[in-house]
This record gives C-alpha cells, structure tokens and sequence, in this order.
C-alpha cells in the first residue's frame, strides 16, 4: 500500500483520517531519497487541510524537499488556507527553500502587503523577495522602508541584490538613503564596485545620479578606485566620470 | 514651448535693459557679502528625482566672471536616457569655455549656448520640459535667468523666498524662443534654489541642508 500511496494512488483512502500512516509513507519515502511531489498532490486533491498538515501542520514532516512539492499544489493550499497564513507557514516549515516559497508567493501575488512579512523570515530580510521580484522598484523601496523602520536585514538584503543581480532599483535605494553618511556611502561604493565587477555594463553612473544627484563624479571616482576589472574600469571612463563639466566644487 | 516673456516690471527700482537680454536690477533682494553664490535645482519626489538633472559651473573669466547652472532635462524616468540629455545640455553650455563678459552679457552667452545642445538625445520630448537655471557673477554682483521655475529660494541663515510666484522672470518650461529676462544684485545669498514649475513653491519649514540634499547636493 505504500508504494502506491508514494506513487499517489490513494484509492479511497480518507486522508484525514489516515494522517499518521501518510507520514510514515512520507518519512520513508525521503529517507529512501525520494520525490513527495506525487503524494503531496494526491493528498491535496483528496484534502488540502490534510495536506497541510503533513507539510507544516502538527505531524508534519519538516523538510525542504516536502515543502517543495507542497509547492506544486499551492493552488489547492490557498483554496483553505489565505495565503498571508499560508506562505508564511510554509517558510517556517523549512527555512532552507524560503526561496522557492517566496518565488512562488511573488509569482502568484505580486504587490500583495504580507509579502513584506514573509520576508522578514528571510537571512538577510527581504533577500527572496528582491530576487523573486527582479529587483523591482516597489519591492527595493518596500525594502528600503523597512530598513528605514529600523527592521534588521532589509538594507544588507538591498547591497546583496545590487551584488549578485545588479538590481539598479536597489542601488538608487542606497544612494538616495546614504544621504550625508559617510559608512553608508562606503559601503554604497563597495558593493556598487562588486556589482559593476561582475557586470561592466551596468549603468551605475547615471542611476547615481537619477537617485542621488546631478553630480555622481565624486562617488563614481570612490568606485572606479574599488573595481577590479579594467571593462569595470573603462566602463566607468566613458559614463563620463572625467568629466570638465562637474558641478561647483561644494 | 515658448517661454513666456518678461518685462522690467515688479523689478526693482532701477530696470536697465541690456539687449538682448531683458535685465531688471533688484535693490530690494536680500543680499549678503563676502561670498560666492551657488545655485541648485529641486528635485521630484519619488525614488529617482534627479532624472536628467544637472549642475555645471566654469571656471571664473580673465574678466573675473563666472557661471553655474542647475538644470533638468526630459520628463521620462529612463535614468541612462536622462544622464545622456543632461551631459548633453551642460556640454553646450561648457562648449567654449569660461564667459569673458560682464554678468548680463554672460547670461545672453549661456542662452546662446543652450541653442548648440542637440535637441535629439533630450528625450521624448526633445527639451520642451527644460528647466534651467543661470547664475552669472562678476565684480558688480549677481544675475540669474531661468525657464520653468515658478519660484527661487534663498539659503542664507535660514530658508526664505528670494523670487516668489508670479514674478516676470519665471516662466514655463522648454527651450525660449526669446532669451528669458534676469534678475541682476548686488550681492547673493550663499544658495539660490529654483523651484521647478511643477513642485510646490513655498518655502519651505526645513533646514539648509535638508533642502540641499532634495536638491542633491551633499555637503
């Protein structure tokens, strides 16, 4: 019967009923290095509070790999759950695929005002959701404001995206932010460094300048100091950092 | 879009016209001594409020002139097309060099300039948004020109209006079809700030360096 139960054939199974068999069908299935997604599915077509149960309720397996194939029938999940209790239920389920939850919640319910608290369960804070989001302008300022609210994690989660995807939203973010700080616009500089090091052709100089002021020079020259790579280097040059035209000297 | 023109009116008491450009000399502006005036643009609201903005100065003449500018250019919100219109606006205004006239004269200079800026990398609209800002200072004092302001505000020991609403140097936006008129004094404060014609226009309960920063510039 377990085998077929792995496979999702339920017969007339009342899952229900049936919870602590299904997971022992569900616990032997990983160890032996299985995929859950078929018998996940076939729960969640049969009950979806079942379902539940076995992916975050009180017998639940907790795992990445189940809270993944759960994925796969969120559908159905949000027919009985909101999906405000939902996602973040699924994130605390398995911290280690909060990616993949919060991909999928972005994906489903872009906009939507608890995705700012699924994303507090993130390392650092709103990592999943930037990246989810591609660094769209709403979700960095939603960032931004939280991490102006004193929220720990969002302003590490904005230097992240700005490093790894080169999201140009959330370096306007930092540069408006940095105001008169001199440790903010350090920092600013050595991860706008690390982005154009990784990708020369991203137009740091004129979102400096759109979101911090009209005259980028100065923190433009801090980064050309940092970058490693001479594209990175060049790139720069011809954004016009040499300029003969700056503002007045300050 | 043609700047709407100025007469020496509401101008002070001592109008002198220096054609081309249409000067009024205010005695009753506000001015202090001892230092050199700088000029700054408000920025927008919203995440990217220097979009095509621009602050530019040359070095002072063999006269003893020199000129600034505060700027922005195309009302789109593409940052690489706005940094593009602005570099190209204050390239034309830097072409030749510092301005070797008197204050009024360097003005009428600056206007001309501006027409050398090619009008297709301004954006969308092809300059029709232009707000500019001409400061020019010499030994006599100071004289500032503008299209689409629709106030200035003076930072000195504090935020006071220094043009307000309805004066004849304001204007709409765009590139003038006529060179705009000045205000020409004696002496400036330490900041001129343009308040661009779409942005509130009273001054403001704020300090110096905050409104510095919404203009972009960090001391």
């Amino acid at each position: 019967m377990s085998d077929a139960w792995w496979r999702g054939e339920l017969g007339a199974l009342d899952a229900r009923e049936s919870l602590d068999a299904l997971r022992a069908v569900l616990v032997t299935g990983l160890e032996a290095g299985g995929d859950p997604a078929a018998l996940l599915d076939a729960v969640a077509e049969r009950d979806p509070l079942a379902c539940a149960e076995l992916v975050f309720g009180s017998r639940a397996v907790r795992s990445g790999e189940v809270v993944r194939a759960a994925l796969g029938a969120v559908e159905l999940l949000e027919g009985v759950i909101p999906p405000a209790t939902l996602y973040p239920r699924l994130a605390d389920a398995a911290p280690d695929v909060i990616a993949d939850v919060t991909r999928v919640a972005v994906t489903r319910h872009e906009g939507a005002p608890w995705l700012l608290a699924l994303a507090t369960r993130d390392r650092p804070a709103g990592r999943s959701w930037l990246r989810a989001s591609e660094g769209s302008e709403q979700v960095c300022e939603a960032c931004l404001a939280a991490g102006r609210q004193g929220r720990e994690g969002f302003i590490d989660a904005l230097h992240l995206a700005l490093e790894e995807d080169g999201a140009l939203h959330a370096l306007a973010a930092l540069a408006r932010t940095a105001g008169h700080s001199e440790e903010r616009l350090e920092r600013l500089v050595a991860s706008a460094a690390v982005a154009l090091d990784r990708d020369p052709q991203l137009p740091i100089v004129p979102w400096l300048a759109a979101a911090r002021g009209p005259d980028p020079v100065p923190v433009a020259r801090r980064i050309h100091a940092r970058v490693e790579r001479p594209e990175a280097r060049r790139a720069l040059e011809l954004s016009g950092i040499s300029s003969a035209t700056e503002a007045p000297s300050q | 879009m043609k700047a709407r023109s100025i007469a020496g009116e509401a101008c002070g008491p001592r109008p002198r016209v220096v054609a081309p450009l249409r000067v009024c000399c205010a005695a009753g502006l506000e001015g202090h001594l001892g230092h050199v005036t700088q000029i700054a643009l408000l920025g927008r609201d919203g995440p990217l409020p220097f979009v095509g903005s621009f602050r530019g100065a040359l070095p002072q003449s063999a006269g003893g002139t020199s000129v600034s500018w505060a700027g922005r250019v195309t009302s789109g919100t593409d940052p690489a097309l706005g940094w593009r219109a602005a570099r190209s606006v204050s390239a034309a205004l830097a072409r030749k060099g510092p301005v070797d006239a008197d204050r009024r004269r360097a003005l009428s200079i600056l206007w001309a300039r501006l027409h050398t800026a090619s009008r297709d990398v301004l954006g969308p609209n092809l300059g029709d948004g232009l707000v500019l800002a001409l400061l020019a200072q010499d030994a006599e004092g100071i004289a500032v020109s503008s299209v689409g302001l629709a106030a200035v505000w003076s930072l000195h020991d504090g935020v006071s209006s220094w043009i307000a609403p309805g004066h004849p140097m304001l204007s709409l936006p765009g590139f003038p079809s006529d060179r705009p008129g000045a205000v020409c004094v004696d002496v400036g404060p330490a900041w001129l700030v343009g308040v661009p014609h779409d942005a509130p226009v009273g001054p403001p309960e704020r300090s110096e360096a905050q409104i510095l920063g919404e203009c972009g510039v960090w001391l």
